[in-house]
């Protein structure tokens, strides 16, 4: 069994008996949920490519500088060593970089696609030997029931520790990993009270430095080229009132839909847009706190609430309990939605944006890829336009970076950065 | 001597200070920085403090004369309620 501080058995495709020899380095991906990855060329004619080191449940598209392609076959078979992998066969090599959209691993036992948080971290850490119960991470499926990411696992040496906080950290959730459990860090009800009876040392800080008023989510993260499609931005406004403009960015590039990276921005700003006080106590050690519990705090010395407690250190040669915890100030910030935006260039599939004779074509779609007809576009705060039937409009422009905002009826309003 | 802190809050708080640390003051972009501290051996300063007034602005006086105003950048509450200022 791997320990949380070693890395995931990932593999090279040096540990291959064939592979093309400039991508020896190339670590052979994990793939949970739907995702595009940029896959593994694995002979020098081009001809085939891995996509994961695991059977998945489909490939749905082949791209090749941002084109869908023609005359590709999913292979699922084993490699040399006897191991399980899925790549793509093309019928001839690719001119470009190749970007292909995956359904990732299956569960074992139920053949479903793994793609909640709490079936891929259960999941890794069977993989590194562990033996997670059925409802391992349960507080996860309670807290986001309708959650899917899509995550790739390709960095050589993730840690174990890192990879199951990249999945559930960027949520807003604390997790345990034995036995494995974790929930949305929010205050519950609480499991015991922290008073003067039973408190031996206590103290709680807030600092300035852990406040924020706006945040900026990341989201719909692209492994193939690298980055985050879209990003939702939410603000605190009487926070902001209070203490400044405090701006900070949220990494959720494994969520994939507005709606849940709003969700989970909005639920991650409403923690830190207040004072927040994290308490230190020394505690009698009968009391039986867990990480991830909450107390109720009663004690002259510090704020009376309730404090979710995030860590704790049982001293049993001197029968005492340390507890660090952290304890919302005042009362829950409203949260609004202020702005979507969506990374868009040139040479993205299905033809966004397109630029002839001095006219920039743009195709506007939802984030499940249907033209949005009947939507004002405005480019560069200048001039708005409707988009036609297609979801198609078209300004006379120069080339270059441009951004264009978009308002549709039933809608957030949402801008995009284009490159044409 | 007497000290006194004035947290500009809305209301304004005033406390009485214990003791105040050092006026920090540096070049090279180190904001001037002092600390307060204020009695809290009742829970007085935990009460009034439930809510901490962070980067509120906050003037130091000695004998009604202001000798550092800054705003609150963290404040610490155990046996003495301890309250960071930066200039």
């Amino acid at each position: 069994m791997r320990l949380l501080s070693d890395p995931l058995p990932l593999r090279v495709a040096a540990d291959l008996p064939r592979y093309r020899t400039e991508a020896a380095a190339r670590v052979l991906p994990w793939v949970y949920g739907r995702v595009t990855l940029s896959p593994v060329p694995l002979d020098d004619a081009g001809l085939e490519w891995l996509v994961a080191d695991h059977p998945v449940v489909a490939v749905e598209a082949v791209r090749s500088a941002g084109k869908a392609i023609e005359g590709w076959q999913l292979v699922q078979r084993l490699d040399e060593t006897g191991r399980a992998i899925a790549t793509v066969r093309l019928t001839r090599a690719p001119e470009a970089e190749l970007a292909v959209q995956v359904v990732g691993r299956r569960d074992d036992t139920s053949g479903a696609l793994l793609e909640h948080p709490a079936a891929i971290a259960a999941d890794l850490l069977r993989r590194c030997g562990w033996s997670p119960a059925a409802d391992a991470f349960q507080g996860l499926r309670d807290d986001f029931p309708a959650l899917a990411l899509g995550m790739v696992f390709a960095e050589r040496d993730t840690r174990v520790r890192a990879a199951i906080a990249q999945v559930i950290e960027p949520l807003g959730a604390v997790w345990v990993a034995d036995p494995p459990t974790a929930r949305r860090r929010a205050i519950g009800v609480p499991m015991a009270t922290l008073m003067v009876l039973n408190v031996e040392r206590i103290s709680a800080e807030a600092t300035a430095g852990e406040l924020a008023t706006v945040a900026r989510a990341a989201f719909g993260y692209d492994w193939a080229t690298g980055g985050a499609r879209q990003a939702v931005t939410v603000s605190a406004p009487d926070a902001v009132q209070s203490y400044g403009r405090l701006e900070v960015e949220l990494d959720m590039g494994a969520v994939r839909t507005a709606r849940d990276a709003l969700a989970i921005a909005q639920a991650r700003l409403a923690m830190i847009a207040r004072p927040g006080w994290t308490l230190r106590a020394t505690v009698d050690a009968y009391l039986a706190i867990a990480p991830g519990d909450t107390v109720a705090v009663d004690h002259p010395r510090v704020p009376a609430g309730s404090a979710l407690v995030l860590s704790t250190a049982r001293d049993r040669g001197r029968g005492t309990l340390d507890l660090v915890a952290w304890m919302p100030a005042g009362s829950a910030p409203r949260i609004e939605m202020t702005q979507r935006a969506q990374a868009v260039d040139a040479a993205r599939p299905d033809d966004s944006v397109t630029f002839r004779d001095g006219v920039a074509t743009f195709t506007i779609s939802d984030p499940a890829g249907n033209p949005l007809a009947g939507a004002a576009v405005t480019l560069d705060g200048q001039e708005t336009r409707e988009t036609d039937a297609l979801g198609r409009v078209q300004f006379g422009t120069e080339r270059g970076a441009h951004s264009l905002s978009v308002y549709m009826s039933g809608y957030s309003p949402f801008d995009l950065e284009v490159v044409v | 001597m007497s000290m006194t802190l004035r947290v500009e809050t809305v209301p304004p708080v005033v406390f009485a200070v214990l003791d105040a640390g050092p006026q920090r003051a540096a070049i090279n972009g180190e904001v001037p920085s002092v600390s307060v501290v204020l009695d809290n051996a009742r829970g007085e300063a935990a009460a009034r403090l439930a809510v901490p007034p962070l980067r509120a602005r906050a003037v130091l006086l000695i004998d009604d004369v202001a000798v550092f105003t800054g705003s609150v950048q963290a404040v610490t509450l155990a046996d003495v309620a301890t309250l960071s200022l930066e200039g």
